[in-house]
């Protein structure tokens, strides 16, 4: 069943943010809220979450927060793990569709008045569209949800194995070119799956994602990604990641050469 | 008994046209001369057509026979002119006499008066068609409009001669008339003082004080029967034109006719089709030596078929399309189109004469006599296998502005030569046309991402081995201004351009077709503005365009008429011609692209390739290919006489001469290329 959230319409949210931003974390967590006065719910679509289910929300995501550190400071890798697991969690418990997903005032709703202590906690002094949602690929929980919803596959055991596949930076990659590669899960997953199995040693990660991506743009305008079976997408994905791979050795081994002489 | 004979007209004191004058009054049609024989004939019997009757037309082929030939020899031979003057002393003393037979019946016939001078206004036939030239046509919505169409009968016979058999009504009744009539070249008789000069027309008949009437009643019936014409029935009209000894080119007799009746389909078959049961407007027949010769049916024969049925569109509610200019907002006529997957089809002669190749990509063009004007030529499909067929029908209103800008032979609209408003509606008709075909064989305008539409890649795949090498429309290539896409700002969304025409090019594999609009190089790979973590490299174009001055004109295409040279202005910005589709060849062993162009605009300039490979999106090209991947490659530039310059920006003048662009293509790409061109600085 679909559900719907309360959405936060833009103008209150950049007034929230700019109330906020200057907060500390107490005082964000005393701010925190189920409703506020001018949020909206979509006329159809679904079934309203009421108060009792927000505040479940809110508990769930303060205590994946708190392992991983809340309120205090924490490293890179603890906020990845955060990242992973409130991905799987939002994706999994928050019954959202794609479509109400795709709406930032309901993410900006989540991190100003539902979770505005979790979401400065995470990104501490944040750039509107992480809070705001102007941007759903950069904010705190929405992006989070959409990678879940890219990679999560229901016929694995764990359906969001993949998650764990690419990096946060790298999966901004694929974000960055969700027009043409980023937004077909189906050619998602293939990519993470040629991923995990590419022998890519001495090369720079993200410099091999890079240039794959751009090989598998070149084949967009006349390849129907989408229509194509597992094995054969994955044939033409694996093709594309080994030239990659190879063109980046070679390069290396030539700049190392120059390096020589 | 009569005595009919020759006569040929002097030189009146106060002059004439000569005879070579009213031959050259057709110019030199681009059409065949039979082509134009049938068409000019049975637009002569459409427009002389009976209400209430179904018009016969009819093309025999014969040579006369023994029992005639005598009579032929003995009448149509006193007071002949000498074979220099008129050649129609050898035709008729030749051992056959080959005849070519026009007839139409459920025709007026060539009513009114027999003398030019004869101040009749309205029933005039008789005088138009025999004695007088270039008199404008009275019917209403005619197909002819400069009364020269009869001069391709004395184009077409090698005796000069012909005979006009005609019955019409006169007062009280019928009248069969008969007389001869003969086009050749002016000439001098006679010596010194008493030499005469005549204009090389000349009329067979009874010669009654100055002037030559035709035999008519039972004189002409009688004449007719001896000479084995075909006569009439008593209350029969319609006209039988006979031409001695017809030119067929090189072609032989029952070559000729079965051409005849190829021309016939494709060049009326409008008036074959019946509606709704009725009859249809005019019946077609040709015979050869008395015997049948099939005229095709248009609704069982390829392509022509195509045609009829873009005809029924045309003519239905739903499906036909009208064609207006907007300013000044006028409708123009209506247009009908068919596509369907066809086999390529060998063309037969007189389709080729009409320009139709192995597939069929014509509109018909027409005005409401429902003539063929002719097969105004559209953007080739991208595939092979795939025809259409469009029939564009002028409005009443604007027949006249329509048959205004017609040659003589009434197979073009050339706008070039008309003024002012009348000028615009062609044009614009032209213009119009070519947006609705554009639309109709773009397969899809756009690399697409495919997101949740149908995926239809796995079938495209089965077919592909059937569709190789196939690629995106061509031909017109118009400059459009970059729009710069307000969400492009926002550092997230790939820039896009306005769609305008262009050429695209798969190389190796198939693909949609695409509509980037090209420039000067002023794209470079924009960096992603914004990100905090990813040092983005998507592809993206810089807003800061070049400035519309700065920035190379470009011309399309549109409209495929004879051009005539337009007038250009002093510094006209040169301007680039796309040719066709781009192709393949094979140089220095290099697989290479050629694309063809014009440089329309006399004077210096300087070319430079504009080469990128194509993204998804709508036009987006990549700023920032893979490390080490194949890019299109400039190979140079080919002048008309073949002449390979590799030099990347080349500076030569403009002329009607056609260049090539070679360029080395990137495989498993969509590959752009294009041509910019400026003005040149000229070197001091």
């Amino acid at each position: 069943m679909s559900r719907l959230y309360p959405r936060l319409l833009p103008w209150h949210a950049k007034a929230l943010h700019n109330e906020y931003r200057d907060l500390d974390l107490p005082e964000l967590t005393l701010r925190h809220d189920v409703t506020h006065l001018s949020a909206v719910f979509v006329a159809t679509g679904g079934d309203r979450v009421g108060s009792a289910e927000l505040t479940a929300l809110r508990t769930k995501v303060v205590g994946l927060a708190t392992e991983a550190g809340y309120p205090g400071a924490s490293d890179q890798a603890a906020r990845a793990s955060f990242d992973l697991a409130l991905a799987e969690m939002l994706h999994s418990e928050m019954g959202l569709v794609p479509a109400e997903a795709a709406s930032g005032d309901v993410w900006a709703f989540l991190s100003l008045v539902l979770l505005p202590d979790v979401a400065y906690w995470r990104y501490p002094a944040p750039g509107p569209d992480r809070v705001q949602a102007s941007d759903i690929t950069r904010h705190v929980f929405g992006r989070l949800w959409w990678r879940a919803h890219l990679v999560h596959d229901p016929s694995e055991q764990d359906p969001y194995a993949a998650l764990a596949i690419l990096g946060e930076a790298a999966f901004d990659q694929i974000y960055a070119r969700r027009k043409a590669l980023g937004g077909s899960p189906y050619l998602v997953k293939a990519i993470l799956r040629v991923w995990g199995g590419l022998e890519r040693s001495g090369v720079s990660e993200r410099e091999v994602l890079r240039d794959f991506l751009k090989r598998l743009l070149r084949l967009a305008p006349f390849m129907c990604f989408e229509a194509m079976e597992d094995s054969q997408l994955d044939a033409e994905l694996v093709r594309a990641a080994h030239d990659s791979v190879l063109a980046l050795r070679e390069k290396k081994r030539r700049e190392l050469e120059m390096a020589g002489v | 008994m009569n005595n009919a004979a020759w006569y040929s007209q002097p030189f009146p004191p106060d002059g004439a046209s000569a005879a070579e004058g009213i031959r050259n009054q057709l110019g030199r049609p681009e059409l065949d001369l039979l082509t134009v024989l049938v068409r000019e004939s049975a637009q002569n019997s459409w427009d002389a057509r009976l209400p209430g009757h179904t018009v016969d037309y009819r093309i025999d082929y014969q040579t006369v026979g023994a029992a005639h030939a005598p009579v032929w020899r003995d009448e149509l031979l006193r007071d002949a002119p000498q074979t220099e003057h008129l050649p129609l002393r050898a035709s008729l003393s030749a051992s056959t006499i080959d005849i070519l037979t026009i007839s139409d019946r459920g025709t007026s016939g060539l009513g009114g008066p027999t003398r030019a001078d004869s101040a009749v206004t309205q029933d005039h036939d008789f005088v138009s068609f025999v004695r007088n030239i270039g008199e404008p046509r009275d019917t209403a919505h005619g197909g002819g409009t400069y009364g020269f169409g009869k001069g391709i009968f004395y184009l077409i016979a090698k005796s000069g001669a012909v005979l006009v058999h005609t019955r019409c009504r006169v007062e009280g009744g019928f009248e069969t008339r008969l007389i001869g009539c003969a086009l050749w070249q002016s000439h001098v008789k006679g010596n010194g003082s008493k030499a005469t000069r005549y204009t090389g027309r000349h009329w067979w008949g009874n010669r009654k004080a100055d002037v030559v009437e035709p035999l008519t009643g039972p004189d002409a019936e009688m004449m007719a029967y001896r000479l084995g014409l075909r006569a009439f029935e008593a209350d029969e009209t319609g006209t039988s034109i006979v031409v001695i000894d017809p030119e067929l080119g090189d072609r032989e007799p029952h070559e000729a006719t079965d051409y005849l009746a190829d021309a016939i389909l494709w060049n009326l078959w409008p008036k074959m089709l019946s509606v709704a049961d009725e009859r249809p407007p005019m019946t077609f027949s040709v015979r050869h030596q008395g015997s049948e010769v099939t005229v095709p049916d248009p609704r069982d024969t390829r392509p022509i078929d195509l045609f009829v049925e873009a005809y029924e569109n045309m003519c239905s509610a739903e499906k036909g399309h009208v064609l207006e200019s907007f300013n000044p907002r006028r409708v123009l006529g209506r247009l009908g189109l068919e596509k369907r997957p066809a086999l390529p089809l060998e063309p037969t002669p007189a389709a080729t004469g009409m320009g139709i190749e192995k597939t069929v990509h014509h509109v018909c063009l027409m005005r409401t006599a429902e003539l063929v004007v002719t097969y105004h030529q559209g953007p080739k499909p991208a595939a092979e296998y795939l025809s259409y067929a469009g029939v564009f029908r002028v409005t009443e209103e604007m027949d006249a502005t329509f048959a205004s800008s017609e040659p003589p032979t009434h197979d073009a609209w050339a706008w070039q030569s008309l003024e002012g408003r009348d000028k615009t509606f062609v044009r614009v008709a032209f213009t119009r046309l070519k947006e609705k075909l554009d639309a109709l064989v773009a397969i899809n305008d756009k690399v697409r991402s495919p997101g949740a539409e149908v995926p239809l890649g796995a079938a495209s795949r089965e077919f592909s081995s059937l569709v190789t090498g196939s690629w995106g429309i061509g031909g017109g290539v118009r400059f459009g201004k970059p729009k710069v896409n307000p969400v492009a700002q926002n550092d997230d969304e790939d820039v896009e351009w306005e769609p305008e025409r262009r050429d695209v090019f798969v190389a190796e594999t198939l693909s949609p077709g695409s509509n980037p609009v090209p420039d000067t190089p002023a794209w470079d790979g924009g960096r992603y503005p914004g990100g905090d973590e990813v040092p983005d490299d998507r592809t993206g174009l810089r807003p800061d365009m070049p400035t519309q001055d700065a920035r190379p004109g470009w011309d399309s295409l549109a409209g495929t008429l004879p051009a005539a040279p337009r007038p250009q202005p002093p510094a006209a910005r040169p301007k680039v011609q796309y040719v066709a589709e781009p192709y393949y060849e094979i140089r220095d062993g290099n697989v290479v692209l050629v694309q063809e162009f014009r440089l329309p605009v006399p004077g210096t300039q300087q070319v430079s390739p504009q080469l990128a490979i194509l993204l998804p999106g709508n036009g987006v090209r990549e700023m920032d290919p893979p490390i080490g991947a194949a890019r299109p490659e400039f190979f140079g530039w080919e002048s008309e006489r073949g002449l390979l310059d590799r030099t990347n920006d080349l500076v030569v003048s403009g002329g009607p001469g056609i260049w090539r662009l070679l360029v080395v293509p990137a495989p498993d790409t969509v590959t752009e290329i294009g041509v910019a061109v400026k003005r040149a600085e000229v070197a001091r």
